[in-house]
Protein backbone atom coordinates (compact mmCIF):
# COMPACT_ATOMS: atom_id res chain seq x y z
CA UNK A 1 0.00 0.00 0.00
CA UNK A 2 2.76 2.40 0.98
CA UNK A 3 4.54 1.59 -2.29
CA UNK A 4 1.57 3.01 -4.18
CA UNK A 5 2.47 6.42 -2.76
CA UNK A 6 6.23 6.22 -2.25
CA UNK A 7 7.26 4.99 -5.71
CA UNK A 8 5.29 7.52 -7.80
CA UNK A 9 6.33 10.29 -5.39
CA UNK A 10 10.02 9.31 -5.62
CA UNK A 11 9.71 9.18 -9.39
CA UNK A 12 8.05 12.59 -9.54
CA UNK A 13 10.62 14.23 -7.25
CA UNK A 14 13.59 12.68 -9.07
CA UNK A 15 12.22 13.64 -12.48
CA UNK A 16 11.78 17.25 -11.35
CA UNK A 17 15.25 17.20 -9.77
CA UNK A 18 16.76 16.22 -13.11
CA UNK A 19 16.05 19.75 -14.35
CA UNK A 20 18.52 21.18 -11.83
CA UNK A 21 21.67 21.61 -13.88
CA UNK A 22 25.33 21.73 -12.90
CA UNK A 23 28.09 23.59 -14.69
CA UNK A 24 29.24 21.38 -17.56
CA UNK A 25 26.30 19.07 -16.91
CA UNK A 26 25.01 16.56 -19.44
CA UNK A 27 22.69 18.31 -21.90
CA UNK A 28 20.63 15.15 -22.44
CA UNK A 29 19.89 14.62 -18.74
CA UNK A 30 16.90 17.03 -18.59
CA UNK A 31 15.49 15.34 -21.72
CA UNK A 32 15.49 12.03 -19.85
CA UNK A 33 13.97 13.88 -16.90
CA UNK A 34 11.18 15.12 -19.13
CA UNK A 35 10.46 11.53 -20.19
CA UNK A 36 10.40 10.48 -16.51
CA UNK A 37 8.10 13.38 -15.66
CA UNK A 38 5.70 12.32 -18.42
CA UNK A 39 5.59 8.81 -16.91
CA UNK A 40 5.16 10.17 -13.38
CA UNK A 41 2.22 12.35 -14.43
CA UNK A 42 0.44 9.96 -16.80
CA UNK A 43 1.04 6.54 -15.21
CA UNK A 44 1.52 6.88 -11.43
CA UNK A 45 -0.41 3.67 -10.66
CA UNK A 46 1.57 1.67 -13.20
CA UNK A 47 4.80 2.89 -11.58
CA UNK A 48 3.68 1.36 -8.30
CA UNK A 49 3.05 -1.93 -10.09
CA UNK A 50 6.69 -2.06 -11.25
CA UNK A 51 8.43 -0.94 -8.04
CA UNK A 52 11.95 -2.27 -8.73
CA UNK A 53 12.68 -0.68 -12.14
CA UNK A 54 10.71 2.46 -11.17
CA UNK A 55 12.67 2.90 -7.92
CA UNK A 56 15.94 2.15 -9.71
CA UNK A 57 15.21 4.79 -12.35
CA UNK A 58 14.15 7.29 -9.68
CA UNK A 59 17.30 6.73 -7.62
CA UNK A 60 19.50 6.94 -10.71
CA UNK A 61 17.94 10.29 -11.58
CA UNK A 62 18.76 11.47 -8.06
CA UNK A 63 22.29 10.02 -8.07
CA UNK A 64 24.06 13.10 -9.57
CA UNK A 65 22.62 15.27 -6.79
CA UNK A 66 23.71 12.78 -4.13
CA UNK A 67 27.22 12.73 -5.61
CA UNK A 68 27.19 16.54 -5.85
CA UNK A 69 26.84 16.75 -2.06
CA UNK A 70 30.35 15.31 -1.84
CA UNK A 71 31.88 16.67 -5.05
CA UNK A 72 29.94 18.96 -7.40
CA UNK A 73 32.44 18.53 -10.22
CA UNK A 74 31.72 14.78 -10.37
CA UNK A 75 27.98 15.23 -11.04
CA UNK A 76 28.30 15.64 -14.87
CA UNK A 77 30.39 12.47 -15.07
CA UNK A 78 27.76 10.56 -13.11
CA UNK A 79 25.09 11.88 -15.48
CA UNK A 80 27.15 10.77 -18.50
CA UNK A 81 27.63 7.24 -17.13
CA UNK A 82 24.06 6.78 -15.91
CA UNK A 83 22.21 8.30 -18.86
CA UNK A 84 21.98 5.08 -20.95
CA UNK A 85 20.88 3.11 -17.88
CA UNK A 86 18.21 5.69 -17.01
CA UNK A 87 16.86 5.82 -20.56
CA UNK A 88 16.83 2.01 -20.72
CA UNK A 89 14.78 1.83 -17.52
CA UNK A 90 12.41 4.53 -18.75
CA UNK A 91 11.99 2.62 -22.02
CA UNK A 92 11.39 -0.60 -20.09
CA UNK A 93 8.74 1.05 -17.92
CA UNK A 94 7.08 2.74 -20.91
CA UNK A 95 6.84 -0.52 -22.86
CA UNK A 96 5.69 -2.48 -19.80
CA UNK A 97 2.82 -0.06 -19.28
CA UNK A 98 1.78 -0.30 -22.95
CA UNK A 99 0.91 -3.97 -22.38
CA UNK A 100 2.53 -5.14 -25.61
CA UNK A 101 2.29 -8.80 -24.61
CA UNK A 102 5.71 -9.85 -25.88
CA UNK A 103 7.42 -9.95 -22.48
CA UNK A 104 10.34 -12.00 -23.74
CA UNK A 105 11.18 -9.18 -26.16
CA UNK A 106 11.01 -6.40 -23.56
CA UNK A 107 14.78 -6.17 -22.89
CA UNK A 108 15.58 -5.97 -26.62
CA UNK A 109 12.77 -3.52 -27.33
CA UNK A 110 13.82 -1.36 -24.38
CA UNK A 111 17.40 -1.29 -25.63
CA UNK A 112 16.14 -0.26 -29.07
CA UNK A 113 13.87 2.46 -27.72
CA UNK A 114 16.46 3.91 -25.35
CA UNK A 115 19.19 3.93 -28.01
CA UNK A 116 16.82 5.52 -30.51
CA UNK A 117 16.01 8.18 -27.90
CA UNK A 118 19.73 8.90 -27.49
CA UNK A 119 20.26 9.13 -31.26
CA UNK A 120 17.23 11.33 -31.85
CA UNK A 121 18.03 13.62 -28.90
CA UNK A 122 21.57 14.10 -30.25
CA UNK A 123 20.11 15.07 -33.61
CA UNK A 124 17.60 17.39 -31.93
CA UNK A 125 20.41 19.29 -30.20
CA UNK A 126 22.39 19.38 -33.46
CA UNK A 127 19.48 21.01 -35.31
CA UNK A 128 18.84 23.32 -32.36
CA UNK A 129 22.46 24.47 -32.71
CA UNK A 130 21.92 25.05 -36.43
CA UNK A 131 18.67 26.94 -36.01
CA UNK A 132 19.21 28.87 -32.77
CA UNK A 133 22.98 29.33 -32.97
CA UNK A 134 23.62 27.55 -29.68
CA UNK A 135 26.60 25.23 -29.23
CA UNK A 136 25.31 22.21 -27.37
CA UNK A 137 27.23 19.87 -29.69
CA UNK A 138 30.38 21.70 -30.73
CA UNK A 139 32.21 18.86 -32.52
CA UNK A 140 31.70 15.57 -34.29
CA UNK A 141 33.65 13.91 -31.45
CA UNK A 142 31.12 15.16 -28.87
CA UNK A 143 28.27 13.85 -31.03
CA UNK A 144 29.93 10.46 -31.49
CA UNK A 145 30.89 10.15 -27.80
CA UNK A 146 27.24 10.50 -26.80
CA UNK A 147 26.08 7.99 -29.41
CA UNK A 148 28.82 5.47 -28.60
CA UNK A 149 28.14 5.70 -24.86
CA UNK A 150 24.43 5.26 -25.53
CA UNK A 151 24.97 2.13 -27.63
CA UNK A 152 27.37 0.55 -25.14
CA UNK A 153 25.19 1.42 -22.13
CA UNK A 154 22.00 0.11 -23.75
CA UNK A 155 23.76 -3.11 -24.75
CA UNK A 156 25.02 -3.70 -21.20
CA UNK A 157 21.55 -3.03 -19.77
CA UNK A 158 20.07 -5.41 -22.36
CA UNK A 159 22.48 -8.15 -21.28
CA UNK A 160 21.64 -7.59 -17.60
CA UNK A 161 17.88 -7.68 -18.20
CA UNK A 162 18.11 -10.60 -20.64
CA UNK A 163 20.10 -12.59 -18.07
CA UNK A 164 17.51 -11.68 -15.44
CA UNK A 165 14.72 -12.86 -17.73
CA UNK A 166 16.48 -16.16 -18.40
CA UNK A 167 17.15 -16.73 -14.70
CA UNK A 168 13.53 -15.89 -13.91
CA UNK A 169 12.36 -18.40 -16.52
CA UNK A 170 14.56 -21.16 -15.05
CA UNK A 171 13.49 -20.52 -11.44
CA UNK B 1 4.27 -13.26 -67.00
CA UNK B 2 7.21 -13.61 -64.63
CA UNK B 3 6.67 -14.63 -61.02
CA UNK B 4 8.09 -12.63 -58.11
CA UNK B 5 10.66 -15.37 -57.53
CA UNK B 6 11.89 -15.14 -61.12
CA UNK B 7 12.13 -11.35 -60.91
CA UNK B 8 14.09 -11.72 -57.66
CA UNK B 9 16.45 -14.22 -59.30
CA UNK B 10 17.11 -11.92 -62.26
CA UNK B 11 17.70 -8.91 -59.95
CA UNK B 12 20.10 -10.93 -57.84
CA UNK B 13 22.05 -12.24 -60.83
CA UNK B 14 22.30 -8.77 -62.41
CA UNK B 15 23.49 -7.31 -59.09
CA UNK B 16 26.10 -10.03 -58.61
CA UNK B 17 27.36 -9.60 -62.17
CA UNK B 18 27.70 -5.82 -61.77
CA UNK B 19 29.51 -6.23 -58.45
CA UNK B 20 31.84 -8.80 -59.98
CA UNK B 21 32.76 -6.31 -62.70
CA UNK B 22 33.39 -3.59 -60.09
CA UNK B 23 35.50 -5.99 -58.05
CA UNK B 24 37.66 -6.91 -61.05
CA UNK B 25 38.00 -3.24 -62.01
CA UNK B 26 39.01 -2.41 -58.42
CA UNK B 27 41.70 -5.07 -58.41
CA UNK B 28 42.94 -3.91 -61.82
CA UNK B 29 43.50 -0.37 -60.51
CA UNK B 30 44.63 -1.85 -57.15
CA UNK B 31 41.94 -0.17 -55.05
CA UNK B 32 41.40 -2.60 -52.18
CA UNK B 33 38.59 -0.73 -50.36
CA UNK B 34 36.04 -0.93 -53.22
CA UNK B 35 37.23 -4.47 -54.01
CA UNK B 36 36.55 -5.67 -50.47
CA UNK B 37 33.31 -3.69 -50.33
CA UNK B 38 32.09 -5.35 -53.51
CA UNK B 39 32.78 -8.80 -52.03
CA UNK B 40 30.77 -7.90 -48.92
CA UNK B 41 28.07 -6.41 -51.13
CA UNK B 42 27.78 -9.69 -53.06
CA UNK B 43 26.92 -11.43 -49.82
CA UNK B 44 24.28 -8.79 -49.14
CA UNK B 45 22.78 -9.10 -52.63
CA UNK B 46 22.46 -12.84 -52.09
CA UNK B 47 20.59 -12.37 -48.80
CA UNK B 48 17.01 -11.92 -50.14
CA UNK B 49 17.39 -15.10 -52.20
CA UNK B 50 18.78 -16.99 -49.23
CA UNK B 51 15.96 -15.69 -47.03
CA UNK B 52 13.48 -17.21 -49.50
CA UNK B 53 15.30 -20.54 -49.81
CA UNK B 54 16.56 -21.13 -46.29
CA UNK B 55 14.34 -19.08 -43.97
CA UNK B 56 11.02 -19.40 -45.81
CA UNK B 57 10.80 -15.62 -45.92
CA UNK B 58 9.99 -14.58 -49.49
CA UNK B 59 10.75 -10.86 -49.63
CA UNK B 60 9.18 -8.51 -52.17
CA UNK B 61 11.27 -8.81 -55.38
CA UNK B 62 11.65 -5.02 -55.38
CA UNK B 63 13.69 -5.41 -52.21
CA UNK B 64 16.16 -7.72 -53.96
CA UNK B 65 16.37 -5.27 -56.88
CA UNK B 66 16.88 -2.31 -54.55
CA UNK B 67 19.57 -4.20 -52.60
CA UNK B 68 21.39 -4.85 -55.87
CA UNK B 69 21.09 -1.23 -57.01
CA UNK B 70 22.20 0.31 -53.72
CA UNK B 71 25.22 -1.98 -53.29
CA UNK B 72 26.29 -1.33 -56.90
CA UNK B 73 25.89 2.45 -56.38
CA UNK B 74 27.86 2.26 -53.13
CA UNK B 75 30.82 0.25 -54.43
CA UNK B 76 30.87 2.16 -57.72
CA UNK B 77 30.73 5.40 -55.73
CA UNK B 78 33.80 4.38 -53.74
CA UNK B 79 35.69 3.24 -56.86
CA UNK B 80 35.09 6.34 -58.97
CA UNK B 81 35.05 8.79 -56.04
CA UNK B 82 31.40 9.76 -56.49
CA UNK B 83 31.09 10.33 -52.74
CA UNK B 84 33.54 13.23 -53.10
CA UNK B 85 32.36 14.46 -56.50
CA UNK B 86 28.56 14.31 -56.16
CA UNK B 87 27.18 15.92 -53.00
CA UNK B 88 23.92 13.94 -53.00
CA UNK B 89 25.51 10.50 -53.62
CA UNK B 90 25.87 9.83 -49.89
CA UNK B 91 22.27 10.87 -49.24
CA UNK B 92 21.00 8.68 -52.08
CA UNK B 93 22.81 5.54 -50.92
CA UNK B 94 21.95 6.09 -47.26
CA UNK B 95 18.26 6.59 -48.07
CA UNK B 96 18.08 3.53 -50.34
CA UNK B 97 20.05 1.30 -47.98
CA UNK B 98 17.97 2.38 -45.01
CA UNK B 99 14.69 1.67 -46.76
CA UNK B 100 15.92 -1.82 -47.72
CA UNK B 101 17.01 -2.49 -44.15
CA UNK B 102 13.75 -1.08 -42.80
CA UNK B 103 11.62 -3.41 -44.95
CA UNK B 104 13.76 -6.40 -43.95
CA UNK B 105 13.58 -5.32 -40.29
CA UNK B 106 9.78 -5.08 -40.46
CA UNK B 107 9.52 -8.60 -41.85
CA UNK B 108 12.00 -10.12 -39.40
CA UNK B 109 10.33 -8.42 -36.44
CA UNK B 110 6.90 -9.54 -37.66
CA UNK B 111 8.08 -13.16 -37.76
CA UNK B 112 9.89 -12.95 -34.40
CA UNK B 113 7.01 -11.00 -32.88
CA UNK B 114 4.55 -13.77 -33.76
CA UNK B 115 6.63 -16.21 -31.69
CA UNK B 116 6.82 -13.90 -28.68
CA UNK B 117 5.54 -14.99 -25.28
CA UNK B 118 3.15 -14.83 -23.51
CA UNK B 119 1.44 -13.10 -26.47
CA UNK B 120 2.51 -12.14 -29.99
CA UNK B 121 3.74 -8.61 -30.54
CA UNK B 122 0.76 -6.67 -31.99
CA UNK B 123 1.37 -5.89 -35.66
CA UNK B 124 0.75 -2.17 -35.06
CA UNK B 125 3.99 -1.97 -33.05
CA UNK B 126 6.15 -3.64 -35.72
CA UNK B 127 6.80 -0.51 -37.86
CA UNK B 128 7.72 1.47 -34.73
CA UNK B 129 10.08 -1.22 -33.47
CA UNK B 130 11.60 -1.45 -36.95
CA UNK B 131 12.09 2.30 -37.02
CA UNK B 132 13.92 2.01 -33.70
CA UNK B 133 16.08 -0.77 -35.14
CA UNK B 134 16.87 1.31 -38.23
CA UNK B 135 17.92 4.27 -36.05
CA UNK B 136 20.14 2.00 -33.95
CA UNK B 137 21.71 0.42 -37.03
CA UNK B 138 22.36 3.90 -38.39
CA UNK B 139 24.08 4.79 -35.12
CA UNK B 140 26.14 1.58 -35.23
CA UNK B 141 27.18 2.43 -38.80
CA UNK B 142 28.30 5.91 -37.76
CA UNK B 143 30.24 4.49 -34.80
CA UNK B 144 31.93 2.01 -37.15
CA UNK B 145 32.89 4.85 -39.48
CA UNK B 146 34.13 6.95 -36.56
CA UNK B 147 36.17 3.98 -35.28
CA UNK B 148 37.68 3.45 -38.74
CA UNK B 149 38.71 7.11 -38.78
CA UNK B 150 40.17 7.09 -35.28
CA UNK B 151 41.88 3.70 -35.22
CA UNK B 152 42.63 3.02 -38.90
CA UNK B 153 43.33 6.58 -40.04
CA UNK B 154 40.50 6.52 -42.62
CA UNK B 155 38.44 9.55 -43.70
CA UNK B 156 34.89 8.21 -43.76
CA UNK B 157 33.25 10.93 -41.62
CA UNK B 158 33.95 14.34 -43.04
CA UNK B 159 32.33 16.49 -40.35
CA UNK B 160 29.62 16.77 -37.72
CA UNK B 161 27.32 17.98 -40.48
CA UNK B 162 28.03 14.84 -42.54
CA UNK B 163 27.35 12.53 -39.58
CA UNK B 164 24.14 14.31 -38.59
CA UNK B 165 22.79 14.39 -42.16
CA UNK B 166 23.57 10.66 -42.61
CA UNK B 167 21.71 9.81 -39.42
CA UNK B 168 18.82 12.09 -40.33
CA UNK B 169 18.49 10.45 -43.75
CA UNK B 170 18.54 7.03 -42.07
CA UNK B 171 15.67 8.07 -39.82
CA UNK B 172 13.78 9.57 -42.75
CA UNK B 173 14.11 6.33 -44.77
CA UNK B 174 13.01 4.24 -41.78
CA UNK B 175 10.07 6.55 -41.09
CA UNK B 176 8.98 6.44 -44.73
CA UNK B 177 8.87 2.63 -44.64
CA UNK B 178 7.09 2.70 -41.27
CA UNK B 179 4.34 4.79 -42.86
CA UNK B 180 3.80 2.71 -46.01
CA UNK B 181 4.42 -0.87 -44.82
CA UNK B 182 1.53 -1.61 -42.37
CA UNK B 183 -0.98 -2.76 -45.07
CA UNK B 184 1.67 -5.12 -46.52
CA UNK B 185 2.42 -6.60 -43.07
CA UNK B 186 -1.25 -7.16 -42.37
CA UNK B 187 -1.57 -9.17 -45.61
CA UNK B 188 1.28 -11.56 -44.73
CA UNK B 189 0.24 -15.17 -44.33
CA UNK B 190 0.16 -16.70 -40.86
CA UNK B 191 2.97 -19.18 -41.64
CA UNK B 192 5.25 -16.53 -43.18
CA UNK B 193 8.81 -17.28 -42.03
CA UNK B 194 7.91 -20.53 -40.28
CA UNK B 195 7.23 -22.90 -43.17
CA UNK B 196 9.40 -25.88 -44.19
CA UNK B 197 12.81 -25.09 -45.68
CA UNK B 198 12.78 -25.29 -49.48
CA UNK B 199 15.78 -26.60 -51.42
CA UNK B 200 14.56 -25.57 -54.86
CA UNK B 201 16.48 -23.54 -57.42
CA UNK B 202 19.56 -21.85 -56.02
CA UNK B 203 21.27 -18.72 -57.35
Amino acid sequence: MILNVVIPLLFLISSLASFIQYEGGNIYWPAAGLWALALAVTTPRCLASAPVPAAAAGLMLLAPHLVAIIDVSAAPDVQFVLLPAVTFLLAYLTLSFRNIGAHDLLPALSALLSTAFIGVSALAFYYLDRIAGTSFIPTNEAFMLHITAGLIGAFIMYLVFYAGLRMGARA
Amino acid sequence: MMTDEEKELISTRLGLAALLIIMIASFLVWELYPALTSILSMAMVALPRQARLRLCMPLPWVLAAQTAVVTVLHTLGILVGAYDLVWWWDILTHMMATSVIAVAANLVITVRGRKATPRALPIKYVPLVSLGLVIVLGMVWEVAEFSADVFLGQMTQYSLNDTAVDLSVDILGGALVAVVIPPYLERLEEDYGICEVSTSSAI
